[in-house]
């Protein structure tokens, strides 16, 4: 849908509507592609621990990979795992048994830009 | 910066707001240590622990390549003890990441306490 200017001297078709809907669907998809990277960062064995095994993957019971939970958004997207826990288990912590940090959204949050690029300009390429 | 450079600049930098660590021998010392104290050792008020591996990050510029380190930090506020003024002094003192608040596990002995990343 073009936003249409006229004047004196020339018509101006601005499609910028189109252009906005191109980087919003992109940037929606992109995040969509996060989660599939998030759960191999959980079932990736690749995490040390200081016990045998080590490495090791982050899933125990499976309940803080599967408490997983996206809230979609135009500009802003939240991934969310709203477990007790998840925050200690992601940065660590210190105590009676020191636990490890297993981040694991940070591989697949340095994938982003790529990723949302990638799909961005193929959409806007798309654009006449 | 190394571990141990890192620490003397925070036992410095945190002079005023750092607890205690108490040895059986009864001798005292601030409780900020890079890597973890002997078992033995008992905390009181902010304890500051350094993990002793920082991570390594290459950058790329033009012609260049950079080389940072990510030194993690955990500061765990004990008895009636805050983490706030250390934390507001570390962000302005380095450049760091958004501190985080790791809930407390009372099942597994863990403090609330709190996670940052100092870059170098």
């Amino acid at each position: 849908m073009a936003r249409v200017i006229r004047s004196a001297i020339l018509d101006l078709d601005l499609n910028d509507a189109e252009i906005l809907a191109a980087v919003e669907d992109a940037f929606a998809e992109a995040n969509q592609a996060l989660e599939p990277l998030f759960d191999a960062e959980f079932t990736s064995a690749k995490w040390k621990w200081p016990r045998a095994p080590s490495p090791r993957d982050i899933v125990a019971e499976g309940i803080l990979r599967l408490s997983y939970k996206p809230t979609p958004g135009r500009t802003q997207y939240d991934h969310s795992w709203p477990t007790r826990y998840a925050v200690a288990v992601h940065e660590g912590a210190k105590g009676r048994r020191n636990m490890p940090a297993r981040p694991w959204t940070k591989k697949p949050l340095e994938e982003f830009e790529g990723i949302y690029v990638k799909l961005a300009r193929a959409r806007l390429d798309g654009i006449r | 910066m190394t571990p141990a450079t890192l620490r003397a600049a925070l036992a410095i930098l945190l002079t005023d707001q750092l607890g205690t660590y108490t040895s059986p021998d009864g001798s005292t010392r601030p409780a900020i240590y890079a890597g973890d104290p002997p078992s033995d050792w008992s905390a009181t008020g902010l304890e500051v622990r350094i993990e002793p591996l920082p991570e390594l990050r290459v950058t790329r510029a033009h012609a260049a390549v950079g080389l940072t380190r990510d030194f993690h930090l955990y500061l765990i506020p004990r008895d009636s003890a805050h983490a706030q003024a250390a934390l507001e002094r570390l962000v302005q003192a380095y450049e760091t990441t958004q501190p985080v608040t790791v809930p407390a596990i009372e099942g597994l002995g863990i403090l609330q306490q709190y996670s940052v990343h100092i870059r170098s």
